[in-house]
């Protein structure tokens, strides 16, 4: 091949290639070696050491041109060890914004049009969503839960309470985990009727203008709702991307300031106060073993200074006793991804992302775990369907959510007649208020 | 006598630092309290397994240091004594001492201070990808050496046995920015890998480093030859340790310079843990009010380097920024030298003979001028028509100071004081040994002149190799670094900047043989010129192509701020050195972007080349004083690491470049130190 030319100097880095400081790279490569591109078959030649390096040559239209941005995970591994300190994930990111948008690969940029227009990213209408709430909602109240409805822009709720839009399109038994939880603690909750969606399409495809928007429909709903408090939602994205847009929206004018809380929070909160009461002995006779997402421990660590750790390992142990609780090697902030970080459930990068998973694997083989427990639905999604399908005959593991696992574990408290007589009616009251307002052509 | 002249001068710190200012100090005739936070003498260098310098134990010749400083009647050593903090003005000064286990502090009233409290080790617990602490046969280059250092042999934690192959794992606490702001290079850490590498020769090794550093004299020559029994040394950098099968060895995955995933299993995994200050010395600076630079240790100046902010307080080895054992020496004397002059009142008992400096360079002249500040009368001589040596052996800039103009106050310093006798275009053309000192000839542009003298310095300097090499003398836009500074000085215009500039590093120095020492000096030299470029044309193209940048200490700094600036490095493996040639009129550079893995070219308007400092002219001079020289013909001295500026014949010392290559800042103090020796060996003798 005739050599590369370096005629002229590399041009100034864009402000925020600037910011980030990608030139300092010292071309160490220990990004590289925590890396799981190297290694993924079709990713020759490309890993975070050399992206990095064409950025900071301004070669930026050829790190673009490539599925790197989009292979790449987010996990943050690769910042976790740069001795520059160099924020990779948040360089990845910016890098995902510089691919045209044309090119952004599957139904990603899709998703983002229509949360744009829709408020979901599935394009739900109204009526679907409403309908599915009460379907579900109804299902629920009949197998165990007397008087259970959704509540749907109830005002001066103690927690506004987003979903994740895959659970509403068709994982609808994956929406009762949480409903029995707030059930049985007797919380005052709701869910909006419009921008109900809790993951940040904006994050995965690098365009941090679309996380703003999404947060500030948050932030909007909070203060027309009056709700008391934001319940940080648990998928990946969604909550890191919710994060940072709370953030950059109190940053841009501190009255948004919302009081939010985790989720992690929110259930270590109500075990504590005993408004979830919990049984570990259905759990006994298995081993547990909790994933640490990377946007739920490293990467929120790196940018909100505090990863969560601990909160999902004492949630885990209430439910299932400590001593049935073993460890995977490494984990905490230097834990392996899933594979399908940074929007790579959804994305056309199948293979890839199931090569990535190799070392999840690997690493879940040799902890012999009997049940994986997560906090995010990308990571479920990749444990339980992905992988298995991948790695056949090596994944003798069943996932759960944690707050599957709490509701599974939880014992039940069941409601006065008086309780249940007054939520129906209020479920009542609801239904006549949406029907009219489809009614009115709305 | 006046009650200043009681008080006494405090060394903090009972390292070779400490160990070499007190003795030297006490020596010169001054009091001293010296206090060891410890309960023994020696510092770190009492606990090395082996010099890299000498590839001989040393351990012995630190208890001969540690026992002529317990024994010196103008001495008081505590032990269990940490310094808390320094206050006041310079002649009295208040240090406030702890004493270990009492919870009471005392004040003492000194004349003046000299810190040499070291570094401690980095803790690298809080790096969970190396698993140490997790995995037993991940260890720290500290435990290794500790091991080799006890005869016992070196064995892995896990079983007790011998290990067969061993991982050294570099820059571990250094040159990071998180999770802590560590900056610096350690300076010694590839040195002493590479040492321990050799002292393991029946393991298979391999050492992954960022760069290797071979700065420390002796580390090339002993790279080269455990390179030759087979050790593997590897740009990567490991990620996440593991244990091997049962727990014992450790196993890693790494992705090497072409990208390639590949995996390592060894016995044993090796830390080469930095050295940064440690809280409590933090803590006692902050208290002292003494200034820290950026790279978190002692800030001082390049042509005063072992004073501090805090008049009167002086800093020597490590704490001042990491450096070689031989450099705690060197700045030891350098700050005996500094204190000795500022607690002087009245002058010390006359030596009737001057101290003669040879060579009125930059160290010849700080070593005049310190000379003089203790009251020492100074024969300086210079062979050139003026003073301030050959100005283009300096770069530019040397650490944010303007060399030429800090090395022409110097000489006008020189040329105002008294007590100096400057002699231009004189050379000593014989000399010979009296029962008083020495006598002299110089040969002069009025004739032969007889000098004696009871001590001599010799400042000699060096010059540039000009290897045949890369179209040097052939292309006249070829050139090497110090004909680029001067070309540079000539054309200072932002307009003069060349559009594109080339360095290559390491040409004719770092050899398999010949010259195989790293040249020390070229690479921070080149970044420095690179810097400059960027600044004054930001639109330049500037590329360098290196073996290891080579910038240690503090001055990993320049380095960063060169590729913040957008300079552009290419690493080049000895084998597969850039082609130079003319295309057309062109003059073009074709090199490889290993991590990219295509190959490059520049056309550049300037090539610079980093050829390595040598002897010029120092064999005429070592013969009239039959002096032993070094393989490349540099001045050898008594020992390069507890006596490195003392010349084994007496009352005859040594500064600067003519023992072998170094950055001004180390040549300064190895000027003041020289003058130290030489006050001491004159004290000594009377
Ligand atoms: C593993 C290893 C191998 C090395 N190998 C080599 C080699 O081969 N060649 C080479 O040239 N260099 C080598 N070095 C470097 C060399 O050891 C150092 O440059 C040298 O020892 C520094 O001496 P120092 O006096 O500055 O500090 P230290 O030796 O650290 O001495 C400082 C002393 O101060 C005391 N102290 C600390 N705080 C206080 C206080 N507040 N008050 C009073 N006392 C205090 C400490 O107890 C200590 O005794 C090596 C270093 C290491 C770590
Ligand atoms: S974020 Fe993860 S996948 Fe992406 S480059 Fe870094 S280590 Fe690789
Ligand atoms: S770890 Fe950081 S400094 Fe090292 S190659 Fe990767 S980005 Fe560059
Ligand atoms: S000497 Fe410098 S480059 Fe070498 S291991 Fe130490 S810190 Fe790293
Ligand atoms: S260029 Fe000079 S300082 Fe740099 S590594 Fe080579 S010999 Fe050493």
């Amino acid at each position: 091949m005739e050599p590369l030319e370096l005629a002229v100097a590399s041009p100034e880095l864009q402000d925020r290639l600037q910011a980030l400081d990608v030139r300092s790279c010292l071309g160490c490569g220990a990004c590289a070696s925590g890396c799981p591109i190297p290694g993924t078959p079709g990713m020759e030649g490309f890993d975070p050491r050399v992206a990095v390096r064409l950025l900071a040559m301004g070669r930026e239209a050829e790190a673009a041109a490539s599925p790197f941005p989009w292979v790449c995970t987010s996990c943050g591994r690769c910042s976790h060890v740069c001795p520059m300190g160099i924020d990779l994930t948040a360089v990845f990111s910016l890098l995902r914004g510089l691919v045209p948008r044309a090119n952004v690969p599957g139904t990603l940029e899709k998703g983002v049009a229509s949360v744009l227009e829709t408020g979901n990213t599935l394009a739900i209408p109204l009526e679907d969503f409403l309908d599915t709430l009460s379907d579900i909602g109804g299902e629920l109240a009949e197998e165990e839960c007397p008087g259970f409805y959704v509540p749907v822009d109830k005002q001066g709720a103690d927690l506004l309470v987003f979903l994740n839009s895959k659970e509403v399109f068709g994982d609808f038994d994956d929406l009762k985990w949480w409903w029995r939880i707030f059930y049985n603690a007797r919380e005052n909750w709701t869910v909006p009727s419009r921008n109900w969606e809790a993951e940040d399409w904006g994050l995965f495809t690098g365009n941090p203008d679309v996380s703003l928007v999404l947060a500030r429909r948050k932030l909007d709903l909070m203060r027309s709702l009056g709700a008391a408090r934001l319940l940080i939602p648990d998928c990946g994205g969604g909550s890191y991307g919710c994060r940072m847009g709370l953030k950059t929206c109190a940053l841009q004018d501190p009255s948004r300031q919302v009081d939010a809380v985790y989720f992690y929070d929110y259930l270590l909160e109500r075990i504590a106060s005993g408004r979830i009461r919990l049984d570990p002995t259905r759990n006994a006779g298995r081993t547990y073993v909790w994933h640490d997402a990377c946007k739920h421990g490293r990467e929120l660590e790196r940018h909100f200074g505090k990863g969560y750790y601990d909160e999902p390992r004492a949630i885990l142990a209430a439910c299932v006793g400590q001593e049935n609780v073993v460890a995977m090697d490494p984990d905490r902030a230097n834990n392996y991804c899933c594979g399908a970080g940074g929007g790579n459930w959804p994305m056309p990068f199948e293979k890839e992302s199931a090569a990535h998973g190799r070392f999840k694997v690997a690493q879940l083989e040799a902890c012999r775990a009997d049940v994986v427990v997560v906090g995010c639905a990308n990571c479920r999604d990749q444990l339980q369907k992905r992988l298995p399908r991948f790695y056949p005959g090596r994944c003798r593991y069943e996932v759960k959510y944690l707050w599957q696992l709490v509701a599974e574990t939880m014992i039940a408290t069941p409601w006065s007649q008086t309780e249940i007589e007054a939520a129906q009616e209020r479920s009542r009251l609801q239904q006549r208020h949406f029907q009219a307002e489809l009614d009115g052509g709305f | 006598m006046d009650a200043r002249d009681r008080l006494p001068v405090l060394v903090a710190g009972g390292g070779l630092a400490g160990l070499r200012a007190a003795l030297d100090l006490a020596v010169a005739g001054q009091e001293v309290l010296l206090i060891e936070a410890g309960t023994r003498l020696g510092g770190g260098a009492a606990h090395l397994a082996a010099l890299v310098q000498t590839g001989q134990p040393v351990q012995a010749l630190v208890a001969e240091l540690a026992q002529a400083v317990a024994a010196h009647p103008r001495l008081t050593v505590r032990f269990g004594c940490r310094l808390e903090s320094v206050t006041g003005a310079p002649g009295e000064l208040c240090a406030v001492l702890g004493q270990t286990g009492e919870g009471s502090t005392e004040q003492i009233r000194v004349a003046a201070v000299i810190l040499a409290t070291g570094c401690s080790p980095f803790q690298p617990g809080g790096l969970d990808f190396l698993a140490y602490g997790v995995v037993p046969d991940v260890v720290t280059s500290l435990s290794v050496e500790t091991m080799l250092a006890a005869d016992g042999g070196v064995v892995r934690p896990s079983d007790g046995c011998p290990p067969r192959s061993v991982a050294f794992i570099q820059c571990v606490g250094s040159r990071m920015h998180q999770p802590e702001e560590r900056p610096a290079c350690s300076a010694v850490c590839c040195a002493v890998s590479v040492r321990q590498a050799l002292a393991l020769p029946q393991a298979r090794r391999t050492l992954y480093a960022m760069d290797l550093r071979a700065h420390v004299a002796g580390t090339q020559e002993a790279l080269n030859q455990a390179e030759a029994q087979g050790l593997t040394v590897r740009y990567a950098r490991p990620h996440t340790l593991a244990a091997g099968p049962d727990g014992r060895g450790v196993t890693f995955r790494f992705i090497d310079q072409q990208g390639t995933e590949c995996q390592d299993a060894v016995d044993m995994a090796v830390l080469a843990v930095g050295i940064g200050l440690s809280a409590a010395n933090r803590a006692m600076l902050d208290a002292s009010g003494v200034e820290l630079g950026r790279g978190g240790f002692v800030a001082t100046d390049p042509y005063a380097p072992v004073a501090t902010s805090r008049p009167g307080v002086f800093v020597a080895g490590t704490l001042g920024g990491p450096g070689e054992a031989s450099l705690a020496s060197v700045q030891g004397s350098a700050a005996a030298l500094e204190a000795l002059a500022a607690v002087r009142v009245s002058p010390p008992p006359r030596e009737p003979l001057p101290v003669l400096v040879l060579g009125g360079g930059a160290a010849g002249l700080a070593c005049s001028l310190g000379l003089a500040g203790c009251g020492q009368r100074v024969t300086l001589v210079e062979a050139s028509a003026r003073l301030g040596g050959h100005p283009r052996k300096h770069p530019t800039v040397w650490k944010g100071r303007e060399t030429k103009e800090a090395v022409a106050q110097m000489a006008e310093a020189v040329q105002s004081l008294p007590g100096i006798t400057v002699m231009t275009d004189a050379r000593l053309i014989a000399a010979a040994q009296t029962p008083q000192g020495w006598t002299g000839s110089l040969a002069t542009p009025l004739g032969t002149q007889e000098i004696a003298f009871g001590a001599a310095v010799l400042a000699l300097g060096s010059g540039e190799a000009r290897p045949d090499e890369y179209l040097l003398g052939r292309d006249p836009r070829v050139m090497t670094q110090l004909e680029f500074e001067n070309w540079r000085r000539t054309h200072p215009e932002p307009d003069d900047t060349p559009q594109t500039v080339v360095f290559i590093q390491c040409v004719g120095s770092r050899q398999r043989h010949g010259f195989t020492a790293c040249a020390r000096v070229c690479c921070a030299q080149a970044l420095c010129a690179a810097v400059e470029l960027k600044k004054s044309r930001p639109g330049a193209q500037v590329a360098v192509f290196y073996r290891d940048i080579t910038t240690p200490g503090e001055s990993e700094d320049l380095y960063t701020e060169a590729r913040r600036l957008g300079v552009l490095f290419f690493r080049y493996d000895p084998e597969r050195a850039p082609r130079v040639e003319r295309l057309g009129a062109d003059l073009a550079v074709t090199g490889e972007d290993i991590l990219l893995g295509r190959s490059v070219r520049l056309r550049p308007d300037r090539l610079v080349l980093a050829v390595p400092v040598v002897p010029v002219g120092l064999a005429e001079t070592a013969a009239l004083f039959a002096l032993p020289t070094t393989g490349p013909g540099f001045l050898a001295p008594v020992h390069p690491v507890l006596l490195p500026v003392d010349l084994p014949r007496p009352g005859l010392f040594a500064a600067g470049l003519c023992l072998g290559p170094k950055p001004l800042d180390e040549s300064v103090a190895e000027a003041q130190a020289a003058a130290m020796r030489a006050i001491v060996y004159l004290a000594g003798r009377s």
